[in-house]
C-alpha cells in the first residue's frame, strides 16, 4: 500500500432530475485513495456508491467538485480524453459481468488486451484465472463464477492503474464469491493495481486496505484497515 | 379500466420518433402513390369503357389489297356486320420543316359514325390545308394548335389535337412490340382534302357486329369466325363465305379445269393432226396438179412429135419419090451408057472418057455396074459424061437431104423414146399419189370421227362450262385480305387499358411486398424492444398480464403508424397523386378526357389490406417471441434454441475475429438487411436494366436487322410481264410470309417466315444443319428461341393468319437475330412448303436503297429506322420515369438501410456501451460495427445485383411473353456497378448517421443491461 495521493475525490456532488423531483445522490463526497490500495466503498442501497464509481470511471460526471488521478482532473477532460483515461488507467468489473456474448472467453479478454500497449500474456492470465480450459467457450456456456473471472481477466489484462469493481460478488453464491474475492486479492497483490470495490457486503471491508462507508450520499466513515484479513478467511 | 400500458405508447413513439417518422413517410408515400394509381387507373378504365359507346368504337377492322366491289361489300355485310369505309393514306410528316421526315402520319377523313375522335384541344378541320392530329404525338414532337406541319411537303395547319377512340395507343401495326407516338401519328382532314391527297390508299374497313357479342369469350369466337369468313369472301370475290364450300368450289374448278384443259388439249391435238393431214393433202394435190401438168405437157409434146413425124414421113416420101425419079433417070442413063459401052456406040468423048477410066472402073462398067453404089455409079457415069454436073449435084442434094431426113427421123425417134419414158414415170408417180391420197383420206375419216366424239364430249360438259364461266364473273371482284384486327386483339385499342390494368395489379403487389418488408422491419424492431424490455415483460406476465395484452401493446404502434399512413396516403392519393398518375398516363397514351371516380376498392386495397398485413406479420413475429416463459423473461434469457458452442475462428487479427463474432451474433439481422437490400436492388435493377435494355436494343438494332434494306414487292413482274430485278448492292431475293403461333408462351404471336436464297450474305447460318430437300427443318431467330424457350429438335406448329391451315417445323438451330420473331429456311424449301412457283418471291434484301425499281412495285421498305422506332418509343415513354424511379430507389435504399442498421446498432447497444466503458474510441467501435455493416451492405448489394439480374430478367421475360414481340433483357456490368454505387451512395448517408448513433450510445447502457 502506498501513502501517495493517487486518486482524489474532492467535494463531489451529483443529483438527478430537476425541480421537485430533483434527487441528490452525492452530497459533497470527499476522500483520497492511495496507489495500489484496495479500497472498499460500503453502504446500503441509495447511498451513492455505484454513482460515485461511475463518476470515477468517467462514464458519469459530477455536478460539482472533482475527481483527479495523479493530479489530472476528470472534469477537465473532454469525451476523447475521458475515453483515453478509461483506456489507459481503468479496468471494470461488473456485478452482472457484462461480457460480450458473442465473444469467447479468450476473445473477451482480448477485448481488454487490445486497449493496452503492454497487455499481460493472455494464456498465462487465463491459467491464473483458471479459465484456460474454457477459453473457447462463449459466456452463456459458463457458470457465474467463470463469467466473473472472465470479466476480471478482461479488466486486468491491460494491467490498469485502477480496477473498479461494482458488486463483483453480488450475483454469486458464497463459495464462488470467496473465490472471486481471493482472485481480486491476488490480482492486487500480484499486479499492484489500485482497486475500488463497491459492495454492500460488510465482511469484504476486512480484506481491504481502506474502507469508505457511505450513507445518503455522504462519507460517514473513512477507515484505514490496519489488520487485513485474507479473503480466504472471510466469513459472512 | 384502460390498459395502463397504453400510456407508454406515446413515450415509445417519442423515444423512437425518427424511426417511426421514416416508416410513416415510406408508407404514406407508397400508399399515396398506389392509391393515386388505383384511382387514376380506375377512372381512366371507366372512361375507356364508356368511350367504347360514346365514341362508337369499332368491333374490328380489316384491310384488303384492293377496294371492295359494291357486290362484295354488300355480300360481306350479309355476314352480320355493318361495314364502314375507313380508307387512309400514309404520308411523310415533317414537323420542324427541315426537309427530313420526322414521322409517318396516317391520314383519315373526318369520321362521323364510327371510331369518333375526342377533341382535346382546338377543333376539327373545316377546309383544305387543315388537319387535326393525335394529341399524344403532338405533345411528343412539340406541335400545338395553330402550328403548321408538312405532309408530303404540303403545308397543313393543325386546327385541333384529338384522341381517337381506336388509337388510344399509337400502334402503327398491330404486330409491333411497342406503340410509337414519336414517329407515328394519325390525322383527320376534310373529305375534299382527303380526295386531293395523292398517294396509295389503304383500303381499310371498320365493322360493327349487327348483334353485339355479350362477353369477351363470345367476341373472340365471333371474331375468329369472322376472320375466316371475310378472308374467304375476299378470296372468292363473294361467291361464298364458307371455307369448306370455297374449298369444294376450288377443288371442283381445279378438277374441271383439268378436265376441260385436257379436252382442249385433245381438241388441239386433233386440230393439229387435221392441219397436218390437210397439209399432206394439199401437198398431194399440188403434186397431182404438177403431175397433170407434166402429163399434159407430155401429151402436147407427143402430139407435136406426131405431127413432126408425119411431116417427116411426108418429106421422106417426097424425097423417096424424087430419089426414085432420079434413080430412074440415072438408071436410064446408065443403061444407055452400058449399052453404048457394050455396043461400042460411043462417042469420041465417051470413048476417051472410058479410056481414062481405071481398069476396075472399066470392069465395073462392063460387067458389074449394078454392084456399084449409086454414088459410084453416078461418079462413073459422070466420068463417062453420062450424067452432068447438075445431076451429080442433084444426087448429092438428094443424098444430103436423105441424110438430114434420116437424122431428123432418128432425133424424132429419140424424143419419142424419151417421151415414152416420161410417160412411164408419170404413170408411176400418179399411181403413188393415188395410194397416198387413199391413206390421207382414211386418216381424215378417222380424225373426223375423233372430232365428232370430242364435240359430243364437250357438249356433255356444257353445264360445267356455263358454271365455270359464271364463276369467272367473280374474278374481278376477288381480292386479298391483308389485315384483320378484331377489337379485342387490337393493341391500339386494348393496350392502354390492359397496361393500366396490369399497372394496377403490379402496383398492388408492390404495395403489399413493400408493406410486408416494412411490417417485417416493424416486427424485428418490436422484437428488439421486447428483448430490451424482457424484465418488464417477465414482471407483467408474472403479474397476470396475458400474452395477448402484451402482443397488442407491442403491435399497436406499427399498426397505428400504418393506419395513419393509410389515411394520409389515401388523402394524398385521391388528390395530388391521382393527378400525378393521370398525367403520367397521358404522357404515354392518347386517352380521352376522364372524370375522377372514387372507389371503395382502392380504399380497401390501400388501407385495409396493408393494416391487416401489418397486424398479421407483427402478430406472428411477436407471438413467437411471447411463447417464451415469464421466468425466462425475468432472467432475460430469450434464446429459444439450445446453447450453441462458439465457432472456432482462424487466427485472424483480433478486430477481424471480433467482427466475425458480431456477424455471427447478428446473422439474422444481416439476413434481414440482405432481404431489404435485395428488395431495393431488385427495383433498381429493373429501373436501371430497362433503359439499359432499350439502349442496348437501340445501339445494336443496326446489327440485328436482316438487311439494311428489306423491300417487299407488290408483284414480281412488271406490267409488261418482265420479272422485276435490281442491281442494288448486295441485293438478293427472298420470300416471306407471316404465320402465327398456336401454342407456347404467347398464342397468336405473329412469326415472320423467311425463305433465303442459296449463298445468302444477309442470313448467314449453318445450312449444314438442314438436310437437303427437307421441308420440315428450319432455323429460328434468337428472339423466337428465347421467348418460346425453344431448343434444337423441338417441333413448332404455326398457323396461317386467316386460315386454319397449320405447318409443323423442326428447329434445326438458332440464327442470331434478336430483332424479331422469325423462322428461316432455304428458299427452295420455302417454295415447297408454301407452294410458290418458279420465279415467285416476296422481295429483295439489299445493302442500299432500291432506286432502280419503280415505286409502284414496292409495297414496303423496312429499314433500321423502323426497328429503332420501337426502342425509341420505349425510351421516350419510360426513360425519364425510370430515371426518377432510380433516384427514388436510392432514397428508398437509404431509408430501408437506415431502419435495418438502426436495428443492428440498437441490438448491440449494450456491447457498444460496454466496449466504450472499457475505453474503446468511437473510431474503433465504428471500425467494428459500421465497417462490418458497410462490408455486409456492399456484399449484399453485389450479391443482390447478380441475383436480382436473374430475377428481373425472369420478370422481364414474363412481361414480354404477355406482349407481342421480344426484347432480350440486358444489363451490363456498367449498369450493375452503377446500381452498387447508387446503393452505396445511399448507404454512405446512413453510415454517417450510424457513426453518430454509435457516438450517442450511452455509457450507462452497459451498466443497466446485462446481456
Amino acid at each position: 500500500m502506498s501513502e501517495e495521493k493517487f486518486l482524489e475525490i474532492h467535494e463531489v456532488y451529483k443529483s438527478y432530475g430537476s425541480g421537485d423531483s430533483k434527487q441528490e445522490v452525492l452530497k459533497g463526497m470527499d476522500f483520497v485513495v492511495g496507489k495500489g490500495e484496495f479500497c472498499v466503498l460500503l453502504g446500503p442501497s441509495g447511498s451513492g456508491k455505484s454513482t460515485l464509481l461511475n463518476i470515477i470511471g468517467g462514464i458519469d460526471s459530477a455536478d460539482d467538485g472533482y475527481i483527479s488521478i495523479n493530479g489530472d482532473k476528470l472534469r477537465d477532460m473532454n469525451e476523447k480524453a475521458l475515453t483515453m483515461y478509461r483506456r489507459k488507467h481503468l479496468g471494470y468489473v461488473f456485478q452482472l459481468y457484462n461480457l460480450i456474448p458473442n465473444l469467447t472467453v479468450k476473445e473477451n479478454v482480448e477485448v481488454g488486451a487490445y486497449l493496452s500497449d503492454h497487455p499481460l500474456e493472455i494464456d498465462d492470465l487465463l491459467k491464473t484465472l483458471g479459465l484456460y480450459e474454457h477459453r473457447h467457450k462463449l459466456p452463456n456456456q459458463l457458470s457465474g463464477g467463470q463469467q466473473q473471472r472472465t470479466s476480471i481477466g478482461r479488466a486486468i489484462v491491460k494491467n490498469p492503474d485502477i480496477l473498479l469493481c461494482d458488486e463483483p460478488t453480488g450475483a454469486l453464491d458464497y463459495n464462488t464469491s470467496k473465490e472471486i474475492l481471493q482472485l481480486i486479492e491476488e490480482v492486487n497483490r500480484k499486479y499492484g493495481n489500485t482497486i475500488i470495490m463497491v459492495t454492500h457486503n460488510e465482511a469484504i471491508q476486512y480484506m481491504a486496505d481502506h474502507t469508505i462507508k457511505l450513507r445518503d450520499g455522504k462519507v460517514r466513515k473513512n477507515i484505514i484497515n490496519e489488520k487485513k484479513v485474507s479473503a480466504a478467511d472471510l466469513e459472512w | 379500466m384502460r390498459n395502463p400500458l397504453s400510456k407508454r405508447l406515446l413515450r415509445m413513439l417519442k423515444e423512437d420518433w425518427k424511426k417511426y417518422l421514416v416508416l410513416f413517410l415510406l408508407l404514406t408515400v407508397t400508399i399515396g402513390l398506389i392509391s393515386g394509381l388505383l384511382v387514376a387507373n380506375d377512372s381512366m378504365l371507366i372512361a375507356a369503357e364508356e368511350s367504347s359507346e360514346k365514341y362508337n368504337v369499332e368491333n374490328g377492322h380489316f384491310e384488303t389489297k384492293d377496294r371492295l366491289s359494291e357486290e362484295l361489300y354488300a355480300r360481306m355485310e350479309e355476314e352480320g356486320i355493318t361495314l364502314y369505309e375507313q380508307f387512309c393514306k400514309e404520308l411523310s410528316e415533317d414537323d420542324d420543316k427541315d426537309g427530313t421526315e420526322d414521322a409517318t402520319c396516317r391520314v383519315f377523313k373526318i369520321r362521323d359514325v364510327i371510331n369518333l375522335a375526342c377533341i382535346m384541344e382546338g377543333e376539327m378541320p373545316t377546309s383544305n390545308g387543315e388537319i387535326a392530329i393525335d394529341r399524344m404525338h403532338a405533345d411528343n414532337v412539340g406541335v400545338t394548335v395553330g402550328d403548321m406541319i408538312l405532309l408530303e411537303g404540303r403545308r397543313y395547319t393543325v386546327t385541333g389535337l384529338v384522341a381517337s377512340a381506336d388509337y388510344s395507343c399509337l400502334f402503327k401495326n398491330n404486330s409491333d412490340v411497342m406503340f410509337d407516338a414519336l414517329s407515328f401519328n394519325i390525322g383527320f382532314v376534310t373529305d375534299e382534302e382527303y380526295a386531293s391527297i395523292t398517294g396509295k390508299n389503304i383500303w381499310q374497313y371498320a365493322f360493327m357486329y349487327n348483334e353485339a357479342p355479350t362477353d369477351d369469350e363470345e367476341e373472340k369466337v365471333l371474331a375468329d369466325d369472322m376472320i375466316e369468313r371475310i378472308a374467304v369472301l375476299a378470296a372468292t370475290g363473294g361467291i361464298t363465305s364458307d371455307k369448306d364450300e370455297a374449298e369444294e368450289i376450288e377443288d371442283y374448278v381445279d378438277e374441271w379445269t383439268e378436265i376441260l384443259e385436257d379436252l382442249e388439249d385433245r381438241g388441239n391435238a386433233l386440230k393439229e393432226q387435221g392441219d397436218e393431214l390437210q397439209a399432206r393433202a394439199d401437198a398431194l394435190q399440188a403434186e397431182a396438179d404438177e403431175l397433170e401438168k407434166s402429163g399434159n405437157d407430155l401429151q402436147e409434146e407427143g402430139t407435136d412429135l406426131q405431127s413432126e413425124g408425119e411431116a417427116l414421113a411426108k418429106e421422106g416420101a417426097e424425097l423417096q419419090a424424087e430419089a426414085e425419079a432420079f434413080r430412074t433417070e440415072i438408071e436410064t442413063a446408065a443403061y444407055t451408057a452400058m449399052e453404048a459401052v457394050s455396043g461400042g456406040n460411043l462417042t469420041l468423048s465417051q470413048m476417051m472418057a472410058l479410056a481414062s477410066l481405071s481398069p476396075s472402073e472399066q470392069e465395073a462398067i462392063s460387067g458389074g455396074f449394078a454392084n456399084l453404089s449409086e454414088e459410084e455409079q453416078v461418079a462413073l457415069l459422070y466420068k463417062l459424061g453420062v450424067v452432068n454436073d447438075a445431076q451429080v449435084a442433084q444426087m448429092q442434094d438428094l443424098q444430103t437431104r436423105a441424110e438430114d431426113l434420116q437424122k431428123r427421123v432418128d432425133a424424132l425417134e429419140n424424143r419419142g423414146e424419151d417421151l415414152q419414158a416420161q410417160a412411164d414415170e408419170l404413170q408411176a408417180r400418179g399411181d403413188a399419189l393415188r395410194a397416198e391420197a387413199d391413206e390421207v383420206q382414211a386418216q381424215a375419216d378417222d380424225l373426223q370421227a375423233q372430232a365428232d366424239a370430242l364435240e359430243a364430249e364437250a357438249d356433255s360438259y356444257q353445264d360445267v362450262i356455263d358454271y365455270l364461266e359464271e364463276l369467272e364473273t367473280y374474278e374481278d371482284k376477288m381480292t386479298e385480305l391483308t389485315d384483320f384486327v378484331p377489337a379485342y386483339a387490337n393493341q391500339a385499342i386494348k393496350f392502354a387499358p390492359e397496361d393500366m390494368d396490369s399497372d394496377a395489379t403490379m402496383g398492388e403487389y408492390l404495395l403489399y411486398v413493400f408493406v410486408a418488408v416494412l411490417a417485417f422491419i416493424f416486427g424485428v424492431t418490436a422484437s428488439n424492444t421486447i428483448t430490451r424490455d424482457a424484465a418488464v415483460i417477465g414482471t407483467l406476465r408474472a403479474s397476470g398480464y396475458t400474452k395477448r395484452e402484451i402482443i397488442r401493446h407491442y403491435s399497436t404502434l406499427p399498426v397505428m403508424v400504418t393506419l395513419l399512413s393509410a389515411i394520409v396516403g389515401n388523402a394524398l392519393g385521391y388528390t395530388w397523386f391521382k393527378n400525378f398518375m393521370a398525367a403520367n398516363y397521358y404522357r404515354s397514351y392518347s386517352l380521352p378526357l376522364f372524370e375522377t371516380h372514387y372507389n371503395m376498392d382502392a380504399l380497401y386495397k390501400t388501407t385495409l389490406f396493408p393494416v391487416i398485413l401489418m397486424i398479421a406479420i407483427n402478430m406472428l413475429m411477436i407471438r413467437k417471441k411471447m411463447n417464451i416463459s415469464p421466468l425466462k423473461f425475468l432472467r432475460k434469457d430469450l434464446s429459444t434454441s439450445r446453447r450453441k458452442k462458439a465457432v472456432k475462428l482462424p487466427k485472424f487479427r483480433f478486430f477481424s475475429r471480433f467482427r466475425l463474432r458480431i456477424l455471427f451474433q447478428n446473422a439474422v439481422d444481416y439476413l434481414i438487411l440482405f432481404a431489404g437490400v435485395f428488395f431495393v436492388v431488385f427495383l433498381m435493377d429493373f429501373s436501371t436494366g430497362m433503359p439499359a435494355t432499350i439502349d442496348h436494343h437501340m445501339e445494336n438494332s443496326d446489327e440485328w436487322i436482316i438487311a439494311p434494306y428489306q423491300v417487299i414487292l407488290t408483284d414480281t413482274e412488271d406490267k409488261d410481264g418482265n420479272p422485276i430485278e435490281t442491281n442494288a448492292a448486295g441485293a438478293e431475293k427472298y420470300a416471306m410470309t407471316s404465320l402465327k403461333t398456336v401454342d407456347g408462351a404467347h398464342v397468336g404471336e405473329e412469326i415472320s417466315v423467311y425463305g433465303y436464297s442459296e449463298g445468302t450474305t444477309h442470313m448467314v447460318m449453318d445450312e449444314g444443319l438442314i438436310p437437303e430437300g427437307s421441308t420440315k427443318d428450319v432455323f429460328v431467330s434468337t428472339a423466337y428461341q428465347e421467348k418460346f424457350r425453344l431448343a434444337a429438335g423441338d417441333e413448332i406448329c404455326l398457323r396461317e393468319l386467316y386460315e386454319e391451315k397449320t405447318y409443323t417445323f423442326t428447329v434445326a438451330g438458332t440464327y442470331d437475330y434478336p430483332g424479331g420473331l422469325a423462322v428461316f429456311m432455304p428458299l427452295e424449301e420455302y417454295k415447297a412448303v408454301f407452294g410458290l412457283k418458279d420465279g415467285e418471291f416476296s422481295g429483295f434484301l439489299a445493302d442500299e436503297e432500291l432506286s432502280d425499281i419503280d415505286e409502284e412495285y414496292i409495297y414496303k421498305t423496312i429499314t433500321i429506322k423502323d426497328i429503332m422506332a420501337v426502342a425509341a418509343q420505349l425510351d421516350h415513354s419510360m426513360g425519364s420515369m425510370l430515371d426518377i424511379f432510380s433516384y427514388a430507389c436510392i432514397f428508398l435504399a437509404a431509408l430501408i438501410l437506415y431502419l435495418l442498421t438502426k436495428l443492428i446498432i440498437e441490438k448491440n447497444a449494450s456491447s457498444i456501451s460496454m466496449v466504450k466503458v472499457l475505453g474503446y474510441t468511437n473510431g474503433e467501435i465504428t471500425r467494428l460495427y459500421v465497417l462490418l455493416t458497410s462490408v455486409m451492405v456492399f456484399v449484399s448489394t453485389v450479391v443482390s445485383v447478380l441475383l436480382a439480374k436473374a430475377g428481373v430478367a425472369a420478370f422481364w421475360g414474363q412481361m414480354m411473353r404477355d406482349m407481342t414481340g421480344w426484347i432480350t433483357f440486358y444489363i451490363s456490368a456498367k449498369e450493375m456497378t452503377r446500381v452498387v454505387v447508387m446503393v452505396m451512395v445511399g448507404y454512405a448517408a446512413v453510415a454517417f448517421v450510424d457513426m453518430r448513433r454509435i457516438k450517442h450510445v450511452p455509457l450507462t447502457d452497459a451498466l443497466k443491461n446485462a446481456e
